[in-house]
């Protein structure tokens, strides 16, 4: 199992956070939100088709609205290879910091 | 708000579509709205639209990327798959591969070769404006001998006169500079300096504007003062080596023919391999030494440089108009040739030196065409054949949503990676048989990094387009075939494929065939030249220069050498019998000295040993006699029977007849059998024998066979005894006659190499199709034997197609060589004929290839246990 990429960490996150809200607009302003950069959609999009290939993710479609201007919502959810993915992630993170407090990081 | 303000910006929408290579871009576009709407309510119309445009710029980076990544992803699984392919199909690919690779490393020599050729002087700064001066002598002009003597009437000559250099300098405003040239080719020059003497080729002579007009790099000393002085003379690299080692050159001197001093002015380097003016060594043009290098004139050519805007079409006649008036009776036509047409233009132009000939291009182009042609189209059969039988995979592919453009663009790369493989093995065949093609082209072609340049885009270009073209049979037919069909397995689909393959086959056994028949009959024409009876032996005829002091003890010599009981006997001429290039002379006798009866004859000195040392035939009167030569003057004559024939008598015996009108008249003694003095493409000319010590220039010896190492051993302490300081260098006069054949020779090794290429090739081809043919008929073949058909009841019935197409192709070929090299054969006056047996030589190799080519595989199929090809499903 490969290791996740930072981003790629970050939008599975993004993704199990917003549960069945989880399609392109909600991601891109989540994402915002927390590390305060501004994704484009052309690159969002680019990082939502390489997490679904590489089987982290399942896409459902919606219903197309007039506000969307005809276009279907795409949301995407959790699958288990993603979810294995971010508890392989998370426990590296663990074993990485383990033992170490980031308060006292000045102090050396 | 209307709609015109409410909608996303529509251009920008679009690009979004045809930009992005995501798989979602149509929710993406549909988020994007989402937001835009947003906007358009929170902060008004033109910050949306803004905010919309700002969008797509952001995006360009990304789409770049997910452009270049989802193709690199697509074409790693074409090219996947490609592997796979090879790997599966490992004899097939093989072939294919291989047989693609020997015919683009032939072209590659053939480019090679043919850029060498076209690539002549191009290293001239001035090349544009360069010129060589070409004086065309016209039919009717009894007088025109008097200017040039050694043109000969009717044609084109590069002798253009010693005066003409310096006049074209001095008189024409729109010449800036203007030289003569004059290499000297029919003798050796003796050089040397302190202990070491040699005879020297490649010596020649030029006026010292020579260096202003073609570029020379100078090693040591520079253009100016390099042909300065009367007696300075300019070596190149490899001579300097030779005589002074690693010494400096400059200041010392040479002595040139035991007689004139000259003194190292420059020394350049070696002239390079395209360069059409060769020399070794050069001095100035000598005009008041006489006896300098005894000649009957100077045959020089001169060169021209010409202003920028001088038209050289007028420039010729205003040359001739100049000499109309210098010289009364001056009647040639004068032409200007530009320097890139010198080396491979002047076959028709009576030259000093042989060049080359457009003529061998385009056959050689021919050729590596033909041999390109064979492979590639052995590699589309061969692929086309093998994606036959994919059809299966293909009409389950497109089932399953394989987009027709995907398809075609897998093919393409699959072809052009089984191109690529074949163009690494074309590099590294070529790379080791270099030196091998070297030898066939009989001169090192050596490169500058332009050229080499040059040579490799094309055959990188030649690479990809067959790729194309070999993926473009699968890529449109295959791609567009109904899945429908194939997966019901509906037959007839064939049918158009097995035409189109059948056609192929043939056209390259048509080549093949073609350059067998044409290599037999070359083949033919050659023996046939080697057993000709020449008119008079030359076999173990040796020959020295006549130099130095010989000439006055020759006689000594003669006695000496004549106690050797291996040597029959000697003689002294002015002419290499095989040379070909006599001097011309206007013959007169009684009853026709009139000024417009031209009668032109070659003109030989040759002493009175020279019938006998050469045991040639009298046919009537006798040989000369000890009056041939009486003060200082040729009193006899003998002719051969051409010139006897041009007299149109019986008995020319005792006729008083001259060379050119003006000259002393002097007797016909005897009449010789022709014999061919020139090469066998020429008829015998008349020929006119006389005795003029003045201009011998060799000396020939008739030997016996065995003992030739002492023979020789004894001539050469003979030498040595009469003329200690001159080097002793003997040859054979056979080889100086292989040297007359030399360029049919290269023409020859040439055809031979490329007709076993193609013949490999066709075969390779051939081997694949049957192969892929039995394969396809295991089936059929099991059935047969468990009915009781016999091995060779099956062989034949698989070989018969192919059999049939070969015989279709000898058929078509045949009348087509017999055209073609009987135009070749024209050339020759005297030659073979094609002959019956060739023909039947020529289809009997063909079907023996072809019979064991497909043979294998019919034997092999025949022989296969029915249980095991029937079993296989």
């Amino acid at each position: 199992m490969k290791e996740l990429s930072r981003l790629e960490e970050i939008l599975l996150l993004a993704i199990w956070r917003l549960k069945e809200n989880a399609y392109g607009v909600a991601i891109r302003k989540l994402i915002s939100d927390q590390t305060g950069k501004e994704m484009s959609y052309g690159a969002l999009y680019f990082a939502l088709d390489q997490i679904y290939n590489k089987g982290y993710v399942s896409k459902t479609a919606g219903d197309p609205t007039p506000v969307r201007g005809g276009c279907r919502k795409i949301y995407y959810s959790l699958r288990p290879e993603g979810k294995k993915a971010l508890k392989n992630t998370y426990t590296l993170q663990q074993t990485i910091w383990d033992g170490l407090s980031i308060v006292k990081i000045e102090r050396g | 708000m209307n709609s015109q303000e409410v909608n996303p910006p529509l251009l920008a929408k679009k690009l979004f579509y045809f930009l992005s290579s995501s798989k979602e871009t149509t929710a993406m576009v549909g988020d994007i709205e989402e937001e835009y709407i947003e906007i358009l309510h929170k902060k008004g119309n033109p910050a949306a639209k803004l905010w919309y445009w700002f969008q797509l710029f952001k995006s360009f980076p990304s789409f770049a990327v997910s452009f270049v990544y989802w193709n690199l992803l697509m074409y790693r699984n074409y090219l996947r798959s490609a592997v796979r392919n090879i790997i599966k199909y490992k004899g097939y690919s093989f072939i294919n591969i291989f047989g693609l690779a020997i015919g683009l490393a032939s072209s590659f020599y053939i480019i090679l070769w043919i850029q060498n050729e076209l690539s002549y002087d191009d290293f001239h700064e001035k090349r544009d404006n360069i010129y060589r001066v070409i004086i065309e002598t016209p039919q009717s002009d009894a007088n025109s001998h008097s200017y040039w003597s050694a043109s000969p009437i009717g044609q084109f000559s590069s002798y253009s006169g010693s005066a003409t250099g310096p006049a074209l300098r001095s008189d024409f405003p729109e010449v800036v500079s203007a030289t003569r040239f004059f290499p000297v080719s029919d003798r050796t020059i003796l050089l040397k300096y302190k202990e070491n003497s040699y005879y020297e080729i490649n010596f020649a002579l030029a006026d010292k504007e020579f260096f202003d007009i073609f570029t020379m790099q100078f090693i040591k000393g520079d253009r100016e003062n390099a042909l300065s002085t009367p007696n300075s003379i300019v070596l190149t690299e490899k001579l300097a080596n030779k005589y002074f080692g690693d010494d400096d050159p400059i200041g010392k001197v040479l002595n040139i023919e035991q007689a004139h001093s000259f003194t190292v002015t420059a020394v350049v380097s070696d002239l390079p391999f395209n360069s059409h003016i060769k020399f070794d060594s050069l001095i100035p043009f000598q005009e008041n030494i006489p006896n300098f290098l005894p000649l009957f004139g100077t045959p020089n050519d001169n060169y021209v440089l010409l202003d920028k805007e001088a038209n050289a079409a007028e420039f010729g006649e205003k040359i001739y108009n100049y000499f109309s008036v210098k010289l009364p009776g001056f009647n040639h036509n004068v032409l200007l040739q530009p320097l890139e047409k010198i080396h491979l233009h002047s076959s028709h132009i009576s030259d000093i030196v042989p060049r080359g000939n457009i003529k061998y291009v385009y056959i050689f182009v021919v050729v590596g065409l033909m041999i390109l042609v064979t492979a590639c189209i052995n590699f589309v059969n061969l692929t086309t054949a093998r994606s036959g039988i994919r059809t299966k995979e293909i009409a389950v592919r497109k089932v399953s949503g394989a987009l027709k453009s995907n398809l075609k663009r897998q093919f393409y790369t699959v072809s052009l990676f089984y191109c690529f493989l074949a163009y690494i093995i074309a590099a590294v065949m070529v790379f080791i048989f270099m030196p091998v093609f070297f030898f066939i082209a009989g001169k090192n072609i050596s490169m500058n990094a332009s050229h080499i340049l040059k040579v490799v885009s094309l055959m990188t270009l030649i690479a990809i387009l067959t790729g194309l073209a070999a993926g473009s049979y699968p890529a449109m037919y295959l791609s567009s075939l109904k899945p429908v069909l194939i997966l019901k397995g509906v037959p007839g689909t064939g049918k158009r494929r097995n035409t189109y393959r059948k056609f192929m086959v043939v056209s390259q056994f048509v080549i093949a065939v073609t350059l067998i028949l044409c290599t037999l009959v070359i083949f033919k024409q050659f023996k046939f030249m080697q057993q000709r009876n020449l008119g008079f032996e030359k076999d173990n005829v040796l020959y020295f220069e006549l130099k130095g002091q010989i000439p006055e003890k020759f006689e000594i010599l003669r006695t000496e050498l004549l106690k050797n009981p291996d040597i029959k006997n000697t003689a002294l001429s002015s002419n290499l019998l095989t040379e070909g290039k006599y001097m011309t002379a206007n013959f007169v006798w009684e009853g026709h000295e009139d000024v417009n009866d031209v009668n032109e004859v070659n003109y030989v000195s040759a002493n009175k040993n020279f019938l006998d040392t050469f045991n040639m035939n009298l046919l009537q009167g006798r040989n000369f006699s000890e009056d041939a030569f009486v003060n200082n003057s040729p009193l006899e004559l003998i002719i051969n029977e051409s010139a006897v024939e041009m007299m149109e008598v019986d008995w020319p015996i005792g006729m008083k007849a001259g060379l050119n009108r003006g000259s002393v008249r002097r007797t016909i003694v005897g009449v010789v059998e022709d014999y061919h003095f020139a090469s066998l493409h020429n008829e015998i000319k008349p020929l006119v024998i006389w005795v003029n010590p003045g201009m011998y220039k060799y000396v020939f010896i008739n030997v016996r066979s065995d003992n030739l190492l002492e023979t020789i051993g004894y001539i050469e302490t003979k030498f040595e005894e009469i003329a200690p300081e001159l080097p002793f260098e003997i040859h054979f006069l056979d080889e100086a006659f292989e040297s007359l054949y030399f360029r049919e020779k290269q023409i020859y090794s040439v055809f031979i190499t490329f007709t076993i290429i193609a013949n490999l090739v066709a075969c390779l081809g051939l081997f694949g199709l049957t192969a892929f043919a039995v394969e396809s008929r295991t089936k059929e073949i099991g059935i047969r034997k468990v009915l009781g058909a016999s091995t060779s009841k099956i062989l034949r019935l698989i070989s018969r197609e192919f059999l049939l197409l070969v015989c279709g192709a000898i058929l078509i070929s045949l009348p087509i060589a017999w055209y073609v090299m009987n135009k070749w054969l024209q050339d020759f006056a005297y030659r073979t004929e094609i002959g019956i047996l060739t023909y039947i030589l020529t289809s009997s190799i063909i079907l023996l290839l072809v019979m064991f080519t497909v043979g294998y595989h019919s034997v092999r199929a025949a022989k296969t246990d029915p249980a095991d090809s029937l079993r296989y499903e």
